[in-house]
């Protein structure tokens, strides 16, 4: 997916005008949100469950190298091939050629944010294999050459109309907008991939190394068949699924539906540790894993380590005021939302993503809802320093940050800055008593969408120098 | 092109090795990881299932034994109207290929690994129901356990529109946890496939609206016997 995330001051300006983007942006975060709250009461001591949760994916990020080396021995023992990508074009080249070996021409995949990351549809189609993205949102976004705006719901942007419409256009369907229709339609075409396909492809929401296990967490039920029906089953996962017992997974597939969608459990977990056996009756003949770092090693080598421990739950996105107006498609590639703002300056280069880590205002409800505690606003505000410190800060940034504390260091010049503010603002106010319209530059921005109250008759300084008078 | 990763492989380890990040927080393992949801004492796991099957939408039946699940599945199988059904060689009940036949419906037992496995699944694609046992289940989220093995094929529970479930009541346990601490490193060591099912297959993709059957079984019973 092309990088756009420099663009996100036009993008989000468009969003927030896009009236049928603010209706199904309410709706999906608000009921995401609701739904996460309810399932996270029921649990025994949701804040020890977290630190628990939080434990096991730090424990496995710091013993990476040895557990990815468990994965792969267990792995490998029970029939599955391991490779290993350093880029997006390496891994996308493992596919490839994993499909000429089985002379594979078609291939159904499941939703995997690791190959939206590598631009995989893409590659494959070059290669001339044809590729059919079989989760419901997934399989909407292809057709419609767009791409998923949520992690978790890749659609959430769209209304029923619009998916009504491109399938009569695309497909040939008789019209109709009743989410059922629609469901049963796309069923009806996705089997028919689904049975004769060469190749299935996911990705992996967990790795666990003492088993030599890939567990994928999937509601439709396309992951097991991706995983079950072709002959040859390839899973992409990044490095940074591993965890080292069953018993870390344990909790943390608990906590992953829990906080993505409110569920107690999603209705399917899959757990593969390698291709069929000989005497089973059904199942892959092949099983390749191929093990992505496109950057991950690096970042785990700086003070943003923590950001790796996340599950893609997207509970995050939906607590976001940000996020909430402005959906997944303004911070301009695959991860949005906070989380999006970190991990994509991280992967593409700060420079590259510049506005993402100013697009919040730091409230900390990412922190409080991620299931992993991964302290978003803290590294935000690192990314912001290191945006500084590469020359791109915002224009005006030092220069202001300058006079403010020249101001804020003077009294004499403080009390000035007030009497002026003051009196400016008292002229500029309207009947109400309100100013409408801040003539100054980049403060102007403020009275765009709101108010400006101006500033009081009294200031605080003065009404304790007569308080001390005694009047 | 090869596929040949060693030197990525050794390249990414080597950078893994060069650093370890060092968090604040105690990462000691615990010995028993905290219960992640509530059951009190007193209720009764058969129940507790129920009521979290029947919230997904499961139609759920316990009968007293052996004999009540056979004439269970039977009816289901008349109520579906099939004339096929495809199963597990390894289900947890005796008699089920005889009795389905004694019914005029035919028992498939798919057989593609090492076959011309498309034309199987094509042939096999309209049978309406699927019948396999389940090797554990949880109370707490309603969830069963179907692994693979020999004759515990992945077909009957992924092809068919509706799936039936025999499940001995003393495979109920009462959290996902319990379970997966007590036997799921020995199961994901011995089966190469395990799924938890969790009610039928559903998507809320299209504006969050809960539709089932997207993929898998759209019907999902549940026939628990002593």
């Amino acid at each position: 997916m092309e990088l756009k995330a420099n663009a996100f001051p036009q993008a989000a300006i468009i969003a927030l005008k896009d009236i049928q983007l603010q209706t199904a942006l309410a709706r999906g975060t608000t009921n995401a949100s609701n739904a996460r709250l309810r399932a996270m009461s029921e649990v025994t001591d949701a804040e020890a469950l977290r630190r628990q949760a939080r434990a096991a994916k730090l424990r496995a990020l710091r013993n990476l190298p040895a557990l990815l080396e468990q994965f792969e021995a267990n792995i490998t023992q029970r029939g599955a091939t391991v490779l290993w990508a350093e880029d997006a074009e390496a891994c996308n080249r493992l596919v490839i050629e994993v499909a000429r070996r089985h002379a594979v021409q078609r291939i159904v995949k499941s939703k995997s944010m690791a190959t939206e990351e590598t631009g995989l549809n893409r590659a494959l189609e070059a290669a001339g294999l044809e590729v059919i993205e079989t989760d419901l949102g997934e399989y909407i976004v292809q057709l419609d050459g767009d791409s998923p705006s949520h992690i978790v719901m890749p659609i959430i942007h769209k209304t029923r109309e619009q998916v009504r419409d491109l399938f009569v256009e695309k497909l040939g369907m008789t019209p109709s907008d009743d989410p059922e229709v629609l469901t049963a339609f796309a069923r009806q075409k996705l089997r028919e991939a689904f049975l004769s396909a060469q190749m299935g492809i996911t990705g992996a929401n967990f790795l666990i190394a003492e088993t030599g296990t890939v567990a994928i967490v999937t509601n439709e039920g396309n992951g097991r068949m991706c995983s079950s029906l072709p002959p040859v089953y390839v899973v992409i996962a990044g490095i940074e699924k591993v965890v080292e017992r069953v018993a870390d997974f344990a909790t943390l597939v608990q906590l992953l539906p829990r906080s993505a969608t409110g569920q107690r459990m999603t209705s399917y977990v899959h757990l593969i540790s390698g291709a069929a056996q000989p005497d089973e009756p059904d199942g892959p003949a092949f099983m390749y894993v191929i093990l992505l770092d496109n950057g991950r090693s690096r970042i785990r080598g700086t003070r943003y380590a923590e950001s790796l421990a996340c599950i893609r739950c997207g509970a995050c996105l939906n607590v976001c005021p940000v996020y909430q107006n402005v959906g997944g498609h303004a911070y301009g590639w695959v991860y949005s939302g906070p989380i999006g703002a970190v991990i994509t300056p991280l992967l593409k280069g700060v420079a590259n993503a510049a506005p993402l880590p100013h697009a919040s205002s730091l409230c900390g409800a990412c922190q409080a809802a991620c299931p992993v505690m991964i302290n978003i606003p803290d590294m935000l505000l690192r990314l912001r320093a290191d945006l500084v410190a590469e020359g791109e800060a915002p224009p005006g940034l030092s220069a202001g940050i300058a006079a403010w504390a020249r101001l804020m260091s003077s009294p004499f010049l403080y009390e000035l800055s007030g009497a002026v503010a003051r009196l400016a603002t008292r002229a500029m106010a309207g009947s109400d008593g309100q100013v409408r319209r801040l003539p100054v530059p980049l403060l102007g921005n403020w009275t765009e969408n709101r108010d400006f109250p101006p500033f009081a008759a009294k200031p605080f300084r003065q009404l304790w120098r007569e308080r001390q008078r005694g009047q | 092109m090869s596929l040949e990763t060693s030197a990525a492989r050794a390249a990414i380890l080597a950078r893994l090795r060069q650093h370890s990040p060092a968090f604040q927080d105690d990462l000691s393992a615990p010995e028993q990881p905290l219960p992640v949801t509530r059951l009190d004492d007193s209720e009764s796991l058969l129940e507790r299932f129920r009521a979290e099957v029947e919230r997904l939408n499961v139609i759920f039946q316990h009968v007293a034994d052996a004999e009540g699940a056979l004439d269970a599945l039977l009816s289901v199988v008349r109520a579906e109207n099939a004339s096929s059904a495809l199963l597990w060689r390894q289900l947890p009940l005796h008699g089920v290929p005889e009795a389905l036949e004694s019914i005029g419906v035919q028992p498939i037992l798919p057989q593609v690994q090492g076959a011309a496995r498309h034309d199987i699944y094509r042939a096999l694609n309209d049978v309406p129901l699927g019948i396999s046992g389940a090797d554990a289940a949880f109370a707490t989220t309603g969830t069963l356990v179907l692994a693979s093995g020999s004759g515990q094929g992945r077909l009957p529970s992924l092809l068919p529109p509706t799936h039936v479930v025999l499940l001995p009541q003393a495979r109920l346990f009462a959290r996902p946890e319990d379970w997966l601490l007590a036997h799921g490193a020995q199961t994901l060591q011995r089966a190469r496939s395990v799924t938890f099912v969790t009610g039928p297959s559903r998507t809320g993709d299209i504006e969050m609206q809960i539709i089932l059957g997207v993929h898998g079984p759209k019907r999902l019973y549940i026939i628990v016997f002593d």
